[in-house]
């Protein structure tokens, strides 16, 4: 029996080593969140007006939560077939649903409070109520139900791809601010490279304005 | 309606949901792939140099509340990006780039244009895609403005700079001005 439960450990051991012991929703500091819920019968079209009603970018509900960087809702009101290709007989779904996705990326030391830190987050925009209210189950205004609401309507993620994992929105912005200057800058005081105009006044000028300006950026 | 018609692209980033379903008995598979695609680099993906996120998953049970039970078979296979550029330059580049990726993604799924194994046919592949994608009702892009490139260039720029920073305070004026040009000539790509 104990030779047994030796094998069995070190199938499990073999097992972690091969699917890796990281979450599959997480790549770095970012984390996807993929949650399926069902509609209301009859509410799809409000539903979809809502949804539709919301801005872009900075107008959308979701501007407030700065750990997205994308998030989408989709309405899943039936299956896509073609009938070339389609199984038969046509599978087909008995509801409608709610699909919502999102890409968050939060500084490292709060990776561990994921989902339910973002899940917390979402209960406090109205939108989640206008939105969610038309699903079945909705748990109204209860944070703590809201986040198991959620965490009910989870899909597990098998691969998940991310081409900057550990850069925040906030780092995204700020470098993007930072090349966008450092390009001005260098055009703006090119004169200074060249090496006939070279000389310790002007060098030192252009470092101390480097360095003052560049700490801000 | 087409995916890419409703709310599915902001600026410069577009959105991609694609419902596909897998063939009986083959669930196993894509599964298989997830787990080896986990273990490996994702070198390959980075090739494809504008998408920003995407993610694959296999759905055998939807979630239950209180809906009348689905029984989902065949089981569905999800797929959602966000990326940059245009749907006929991220299809097109998906079946240059990665035709290996795309088989073993969608190979066991309906509709997969399998015509000849070794190689993807671009109309049918197009095809397949319109048929399987969904619409999408609002998103969101917190950045809008800025393409995959942008984004990678700019953080090694940023990072960069800040440890030039690092190594030039208190630098004596002429060798600032030399490292300075050095800086720029680092980076200069990446601008």
């Amino acid at each position: 029996m104990i030779g047994v439960g030796r094998a069995v450990t070190a199938a499990r051991r073999v097992a972690a080593l091969i699917v890796g012991q990281q979450d599959p929703n997480r790549r770095g500091s970012s984390y996807a969140i993929t949650v399926i819920t069902p509609i209301k019968k009859g509410r799809t079209d409000a539903l979809r007006n809502v949804l539709q009603g919301y801005g872009r970018a900075s107008q959308s509900p979701l501007s407030k939560l700065p750990d997205v960087q994308f998030a989408r809702w989709v309405i899943i009101d039936q299956l896509r077939t073609d009938p070339r290709w389609a199984p038969k007989p046509r599978p087909t779904l008995k509801s409608q649903y709610l699909l919502f996705s999102a890409d968050l990326t939060v500084p490292g030391y709060r990776t561990g409070g994921l989902p339910d830190a973002f899940f917390r987050d979402l209960a406090g925009l109205p939108a989640a109520r206008k939105v969610w209210a038309h699903c079945l189950q909705y748990p109204g205004t209860s944070v703590d139900a809201f986040v198991a609401y959620m965490r009910k309507s989870q899909i597990a993620i098998g691969l998940y791809y991310a081409a900057y994992p550990d850069a925040t929105g906030a780092d995204v912005r700020h470098a993007l601010g930072v090349r966008t200057r450092l390009t001005t800058f260098a055009r703006e005081h090119q004169h200074a490279f060249a090496r006939e105009h070279q000389n310790d006044i002007d060098s030192a000028a252009l470092r101390t304005l480097y360095l003052r300006k560049s700490a801000r950026w | 309606v087409s995916g890419r018609d409703v709310g599915a692209e902001d600026e410069r980033a577009l959105a991609m949901t694609l419902f596909s379903l897998v063939r009986p008995g083959f669930t196993w598979f894509p599964r298989l792939v997830f787990v080896l695609g986990r273990a490996s680099s994702t070198d390959a993906v980075r090739r494809l140099s504008f998408i920003h996120f995407a993610r694959l998953s296999v759905i055998e049970q939807l979630p239950d509340l209180g809906q009348p039970r689905e029984t989902l078979r065949p089981a569905l296979q999800l797929f959602e990006s966000n990326y940059n550029g245009s749907f006929s330059q991220y299809i097109d580049s998906f079946v240059e780039a990665v035709p290996q990726y795309m088989r073993l993604f969608w190979g066991t799924s309906y509709g997969f244009p399998w015509r000849v194994p070794w190689r993807i046919p671009l109309g049918p592949f197009r095809r397949y895609v319109d048929a399987s994608e969904f619409p999408i009702d609002h998103y969101y892009v917190a950045i809008p403005d800025a393409s995959v490139t942008m984004i990678e260039s700019a953080l090694r720029v940023a990072e960069a700079n800040t440890q030039f920073r690092r190594e030039v305070v208190g630098m004596d004026p002429r060798e600032f001005l030399k490292r300075f040009e050095d800086f720029l000539t680092q980076v200069q790509g990446d601008l």
